[in-house]
Order: C-alpha cells, then sequence, then structure tokens
C-alpha cells in the first residue's frame, strides 16, 4: 500500500509537469498581455513603450522559453506577482484572499448534498417503485438537468428581490465583523514626555515634545487615545508621524457575524449542491438496488431478520462502496460549479478571480489557480482510490 | 421455409421484428421518453421554422420599450435593449441545439476513432522509431519488405527534426540566461537531445496507443472542464494565434459559434472514446473478431465492419445524453461570456448580465433557462428511454 502511494505521487510529479505546460501554452495564447492593459489604462504610452516593456519582462520570447522560466521559479513556488491585485504575490492573493472563500462554498454544498442526497437515495431504493419513489427520480432528472447559473438567479429572484429575506451577493454585510480594531496613530514627530491617565472614562494622554522650526522651541503636544486603547509608547521614545500610538480589539460578536455569514453563504450553496444532490440520489439508489436483489441479502432475509437489519447491517454497507469511489470524483463537478455559482452570486472565490484574471490579462494568477485545480483533481483522484482499498476488502494494491 | 412456420405457430411476429422495431415497441413502453421526444420535437420545429413564427426580428432594438413585462405585443417581455425576448428565444434556439447537436456528432466521431484505436491496439505498442540497435529493426525490416528503406527514412528525418528542435530550443534558452546558467542549459539540452537521438537512431521507441489514450482521458476527464473551456475559447478567440486568425478570415462576426463548436468537442469525445474502448476491449476477443482476422481482414476493416456494428446502441444514447451536456455547456460558457458573442442570441448569453436585469424584469432571465431546462431534461428522459430500449440487458 505504501509503495503503491508513494509510485503513484511519484507518477503525479512528471503529468503535473505535463499538465503545467498545455496550462502555461494556453494561458500563454490567451489574447492580448498585461502590457496591453496598461496602454489602454495610460494613453501616454506609445507603442515603443510597449516594446521595451514586452522585452523588459521576456513577454517577446517564444512560449516555452517563457514555460522555462516560469517553471524555474514555480520550482521555489514563486508565482509572479498579480498586477491586477495591487501587485501582491499571485499565491498570496490565491490563498489568502480567494481560496478560503472557495472552500467555504465548495464543502458546505458538498455537505449539504451528501446530507440531503444519500438519505433519499436509500428511502427511493428501498420503497422501489412507490409513489415517492417516481418523485424522486424525476427531480433528480430535473436537478440533473438545470443549468446551475440560471438555478441560482431564479433563487436571487424569489428570495432577494421578491421577498427581500437573503442578500442579493457577496459573501457578508459591510461593518458586521467579529471584532473591531481601534487604533490611534500620531499626527507629528518628536519624543515622547509623559503618558498620563485623565478623565473619568479612563483614556490616557501622551505628550510629546515637538521641535517648531519657525519658533526654534520644542513645544509639547498631546494626543487622546480614546476608551481602552493602551499605548504602545513608553516616554522616552522617538514617535513619528503616522506611527501607531497603540491599538485595542474589541470582540464585538462571533455569533452575529456568523449568522451573517450564513445568510449570504445558504443561497450559493443550495445552488450549487442542487446538481451534486441529484448525482447522490441516483448513484445511492442505483447501488442499494443492486445490492438489494443479491443473494447473501435473500439468505439474510430468509433467515428471518428484521427488515430493518437486513438494509441498513447487510444490504447499505455494501451499496456504499462504490458511493466512496465518487466522493472523489465529485470534486471537479464541484469547482466547476463554483465558477458559475461565484459568478451569480458575486462570491470572492477562486472562480471569480479565474475570470477576472483572464479578462484583465493577470495571468500569473489564472495560472496558479488552473494549477491548484488540476492538483487538487490528482489528489481527490488519488485519495479516492486510497479510500476504495480501505472500505473493500478485496481490493489490495500491491 | 421452416421459419415461416415457426412464425405462424407459437409467436405471431415477434420472431421476423427487426431490431429497431424491438427497440421502438421497448421505447413506447417509456412514457416520459416518449414525451420529451415530442417535447423535443416541438423544439426543433419552433427553431428551424424561427423565422415564421418570430413576431420580431431578434435584434431589433426598440429604446422606447426597454424591460418590457409581458403584453399582447411581446409575449415574453423585452430586454435591457427593447428586443422582444419570445422572437430570441425562438432564434437562440437555433443556434443553441445547433451546437449541442453537431457538437455531438464531432465528437461521437473522435471518441469513435479514439476508442476504437485504445482498444484494439491495447497492449500492442505502436513502434515510432526503430533504429539497428533494436528487435523492431528486423521485424520491421522483415514485414515491409521493399517500403522499408523509405520508411526507415521518413522515420529518420522526423526524429532528426525533432532533435534539431530540442537543440534549437536549448540555443533559445541559454540565451536568456547569463554566465553559469547558459553552460547549464547547453548540458541539459544536449543531452537530452542525445538522449533522443540515441533512442530513436539506434535503440527504439515504442508507444502503447491505449496507455496513452487512456491516460489522456483519465486527467482531462478528472479535471473541471469550466476554466479549461474558459481559457480555450479565450485561445481561439485570438487572431495572433494561426488557427483563431483563420476564423477571424473565414467566419467574421459569427466565428463565435465555430469557435464554441470547437471549445466543447475538445471535452466532448473523452466519454464516448471511454465506452468504446471498453466495448472494443471484450469484443475483440469474441468469435467472429478471430474468424475475420482469420479470413485475412484487415485492421480498419474488422473496426469497422465488425466491432463497431456492435457498439452501436451505446453510442446512440451517448450521443443523444451529449447533446444535453453541450447545451447546457454552450450555456454556461455564453452566460461567462467566452462563448457566443452578441448580437447573436443564445439561451446562454441571453442569460448573461442578468444579475443586473433581476431587479428591472425577472421575465428577462426566466425564459431563456426555462429553455435550457426543457431542453436538457427532455434528452435526459431520451437518453434514458433509449437506454431501456436499446440495452437487451435492461428489464422492461
Amino acid at each position: 500500500m505504501l509503495i503503491y502511494t508513494t509510485r503513484r505521487v511519484l507518477f503525479m510529479i512528471p503529468l503535473l509537469l505535463a499538465i503545467s505546460m498545455i496550462i502555461f501554452g494556453l494561458v500563454q495564447l490567451q489574447p492580448g498581455d498585461f502590457v496591453d492593459e496598461l496602454r489602454l489604462g495610460n494613453p501616454k504610452m506609445t507603442a515603443a513603450d510597449a516594446v521595451r516593456l514586452r522585452r523588459e519582462f521576456g513577454l517577446d520570447q517564444p512560449w516555452y522559453v517563457q514555460y522555462g522560466k516560469w517553471l524555474s521559479k514555480a520550482a521555489v513556488l514563486d508565482f509572479g506577482i498579480s498586477r491586477a491585485n495591487g501587485y501582491v504575490s499571485a499565491t498570496e492573493f490565491v490563498f489568502n484572499q480567494r481560496m478560503g472563500n472557495t472552500l467555504l462554498l465548495s464543502t458546505t454544498a458538498f455537505l449539504l448534498s451528501i446530507l440531503i442526497g444519500i438519505p433519499v437515495g436509500i428511502y427511493a431504493a428501498v420503497k422501489q417503485y412507490s409513489v415517492l419513489d417516481y418523485v424522486t427520480t424525476f427531480l433528480s432528472f430535473v436537478g440533473y438537468s438545470v443549468p446551475v447559473f440560471w438555478l441560482g438567479i431564479m433563487m436571487l429572484i424569489l428570495f432577494s428581490v421578491t421577498f427581500k429575506i437573503l442578500p442579493s451577493g457577496g459573501i457578508g454585510s459591510e461593518g458586521v465583523t467579529p471584532y473591531v480594531e481601534s487604533d490611534a496613530r500620531f499626527t507629528f514627530t518628536g519624543t515622547v514626555q509623559k503618558i498620563e491617565a485623565r478623565g473619568g472614562d479612563g483614556g490616557q494622554v501622551i505628550t510629546v515634545s515637538v521641535y517648531d522650526p519657525d519658533k526654534a522651541i520644542e513645544v509639547p503636544k498631546e494626543l487622546v487615545l480614546s476608551g481602552n486603547i493602551q499605548p504602545a509608547v513608553a516616554v522616552g521614545d522617538l514617535v513619528s508621524d503616522g506611527q501607531s500610538a497603540g491599538q485595542t480589539v474589541t470582540i464585538v460578536s462571533w455569533t452575529l457575524w456568523a449568522l451573517d455569514r450564513l445568510k449570504y453563504l445558504i443561497l450559493p450553496a443550495l445552488a450549487l449542491s442542487i446538481i451534486q444532490i441529484a448525482g447522490w440520489t441516483r448513484f445511492m439508489r442505483a447501488s442499494l438496488l443492486e445490492v438489494i436483489n443479491q443473494d447473501f441479502v435473500r439468505t439474510a432475509r430468509s433467515k428471518g431478520l428484521n427488515e430493518r437489519i437486513v438494509i441498513y447491517k447487510h444490504a447499505l454497507r455494501n451499496a456504499l462502496i462504490p458511493i466512496v469511489t465518487l466522493l472523489g470524483l465529485s470534486v471537479p463537478g464541484l469547482l466547476n460549479g463554483a465558477v458559475l455559482t461565484e459568478t451569480v452570486f458575486n462570491w470572492p472565490g477562486m472562480g471569480t478571480a479565474l475570470l477576472d484574471s483572464v479578462v484583465q490579462k493577470d495571468y500569473n494568477v489564472a495560472m496558479v489557480i488552473l494549477m491548484m485545480l488540476a492538483l487538487a483533481t490528482l489528489a481527490s483522484n488519488l485519495l479516492t482510490d486510497l479510500l476504495y482499498a480501505l472500505v473493500d476488502p478485496r481490493i489490495r494494491y500491491s | 421455409m421452416s421459419q415461416a412456420t415457426v412464425t405462424t405457430n407459437a409467436l405471431p411476429e415477434r420472431k421476423d421484428e427487426s431490431s429497431s422495431a424491438v427497440a421502438w415497441r421497448r421505447f413506447k413502453k417509456h412514457k416520459l421518453a416518449m414525451f420529451s421526444l415530442l417535447v423535443l420535437g416541438l423544439l426543433l420545429l419552433t427553431s428551424i421554422f424561427a423565422p415564421l413564427i418570430a413576431p420580431y426580428a431578434p435584434d431589433k432594438i426598440d429604446s422606447s420599450n426597454l424591460y418590457a413585462g409581458p403584453s399582447v405585443q411581446h409575449f415574453m417581455g423585452t430586454d435591457g435593449l427593447g428586443r422582444d425576448i419570445f422572437s430570441r428565444v425562438l432564434y437562440a434556439g437555433r443556434v443553441s441545439l445547433l451546437v449541442g447537436i453537431v457538437v455531438a456528432l464531432l465528437s461521437a466521431i473522435i471518441g469513435v476513432v479514439m476508442g476504437l484505436l485504445a482498444g484494439y491496439y491495447s497492449g500492442q505498442p505502436l513502434v515510432l522509431a526503430a533504429g539497428p540497435g533494436s528487435k523492431e529493426w528486423t521485424a520491421l525490416r522483415l514485414g515491409q519488405g521493399k517500403a522499408f528503406v523509405w520508411w526507415s527514412v521518413m522515420r529518420y528525418a522526423i526524429w532528426a527534426g525533432i532533435v534539431f528542435f530540442v537543440v534549437q530550443v536549448t540555443g533559445q534558452f541559454a540565451s536568456t540566461f547569463t554566465q553559469a546558467g547558459v553552460t547549464v542549459t547547453w548540458l541539459i539540452g544536449v543531452s537530452l537531445a542525445l538522449t533522443i537521438a540515441y533512442f530513436a537512431f539506434y535503440r527504439s521507441i515504442a508507444v502503447d496507443i491505449d496507455s496513452l489514450i487512456s491516460r489522456f482521458i483519465d486527467v482531462m476527464l478528472s479535471l473541471p472542464q469550466i476554466p479549461f473551456l474558459l481559457i480555450l475559447s479565450g485561445l481561439l478567440a485570438n487572431p495572433d494565434v494561426a488557427l483563431g486568425r483563420w476564423l477571424q478570415d473565414y467566419f467574421g462576426e459569427s466565428r463565435s459559434i465555430i469557435l464554441i463548436i470547437l471549445v466543447l468537442t475538445i471535452f466532448g469525445w473523452l466519454g464516448t472514446a471511454r465506452i468504446i474502448r471498453g466495448l472494443v476491449l471484450s469484443l475483440r476477443q469474441r468469435e467472429f473478431t478471430d474468424a475475420a482476422r482469420a479470413l485475412g481482414s484487415s485492421d480498419w476493416r474488422i473496426m469497422l465492419r465488425h466491432l463497431l456494428p456492435n457498439a452501436v446502441a451505446p453510442i446512440i444514447v451517448q450521443v443523444t445524453l451529449d447533446v444535453g451536456n453541450n447545451i447546457v455547456s454552450e450555456a454556461a460558457l455564453s452566460f461567462l461570456g467566452f462563448g457566443i458573442q452578441e448580437p447573436t442570441a443564445s439561451w446562454g448569453n441571453m442569460l448573461s448580465g442578468a444579475q443586473e436585469a433581476i431587479f428591472q424584469s425577472p421575465y428577462t432571465v426566466f425564459w431563456p433557462g426555462l429553455f435550457i431546462l426543457l431542453t436538457s431534461l427532455s434528452i435526459n428522459f431520451l437518453g434514458d428511454g433509449l437506454r431501456d430500449a436499446l440495452d437487451p440487458r435492461s428489464r422492461l
């Protein structure tokens, strides 16, 4: 098992290399580059400037040369900077600002779909040919066929335009945070003379002696710290304009914040999970029906076991084995849907980041996201195979 | 004569029923599939005869009538430019159905060829290069006879070209570095070129097409498609790339339809190929394949005349289901702005920019999506019915 896993992981390296080469080629051959974007934003830029910039950034080289340079940097995890997002590193942008949101959305949708789809599938299989079975089968067909973005828009119309009970997009209300950071900053440069408590609210006052060049004397100036801000400087420190005098973190309400986030999460997660729920229902029903018709289930029934025990102890356990393989295979579907759902609900995740980066020709971000998607799907495939061996003792990797 | 007597006695008319008649009889039992066939027929007819049915031209802009609600003049209302939604939905149906069907057919052709190749040649490596130091060299010399010299010259020329390309790329790489980088690049490049040359000219290079195609399908199928479709459609829309320029020159404004067909086909053939490969792997073990081979049939004849007809049923089901998937994918891409471009209407691009429109007029976005859902749902039921009707193992 360990040898098998190691071999699979090692095999992923050339595969990732090949994928990265294809992705890089595709991304490089997109219409326009960021120099074009710069020219659009700056009419003073001449054609000669553009040529010079392209040469400087190596954009005039053939794609395979650029790929080699990209790869030699990517090998040490340097994926370049994101020019459209304040020139932060592309990995930082994706990991710190976007990945968490996408993970939150897709994990919620995944859990929702499992928690709804599998029980419904079991029920439909146990009560085969009942009215409820027909209804679930029909509904799962509908869920499977519905375009996820249209469903999202319909939900928006229903819940945020007509009933106005849920927000129409975004990730959280403005101003609702779990904690408030307040800080005070110096507006002058000088040496701290004294720090004293004053007044009834316990606010502190920092006195700084500031040199006045007009009168050529030191003038004392005061900075009043409000509330419970503790001074971060000591007497004798040299402080400068804009420096923080001290800050405090007040916890507002974690519950309110979480509820607010939940309010924004419900619609996108539901929209994303509908297609998955339909899939799980169908697979679970088919898988359980196949097992129920097998001999060992008939044996269990014929020796007089309770129907509940037959279904949940004997049949269901075996029917869940093929479902495990599908856990990993649902990852691409989730990521696919995430791009569309995030666009509809204006959710700042990796999907919208990818879309924006292609439109804004900020290709470093697109490379990071596409490579991460490839890695995630390869890893989930491997995990699926290993999980399969774990739950099914008949499967041995050697 | 004996057959005639049988039909008159025990089983009336069932025995000489053709297989398609059996399938039709079984299909008719699937009520939902029959109903779906009716719906799809209606959708196809309204799309084909859109110019006769539509009350307005699909791109007729009416600035005095923006986001109008449903009325006698505009049965489904108007959109943000005052265009009649009913007319646009009808015309969009033409584009969406056309894309769905064409992509499904193209994918089926590519998928069948790939599946046949992978399944039939599974376990038989294809010799891409053979040199005098390998056992393939002797086998080829004996097998090809006089043509062997010419084949060898051609093979060697191609491989020489590849080695030359590696050296050239190394040079281009090296020129972007300085000092030690240049030497390292040259060392890597030249040793790579020498390794290729050694195997191509002296030893041999053989590739198992099956594992190549199968691995490729595995990787492609496990990738989330929409992000990659986005990138691909961007690539083909680029007039600086040969294919993109060709599309622009020959198709001009309407090239987005051709473009989306190409893009969707790139991911579309994988499922069919995988199914065909599996079928061929089992069919090629059967006696009739051995018999055909013993009679001297060529590989292509066996594949097309003996293996393919046995795989028709799953292909039909797959093509049907593909049409639905393609329509939804096309709509998704067009919705994101990477598919069919305005002013050509497709069910997907009528929904793009919908987040703004929902506050003005929900009708703008309701109808196109409903048509996508209706088409895709009908096709899924139809595929389900076909599967039941064509698969002899399914109980009905």
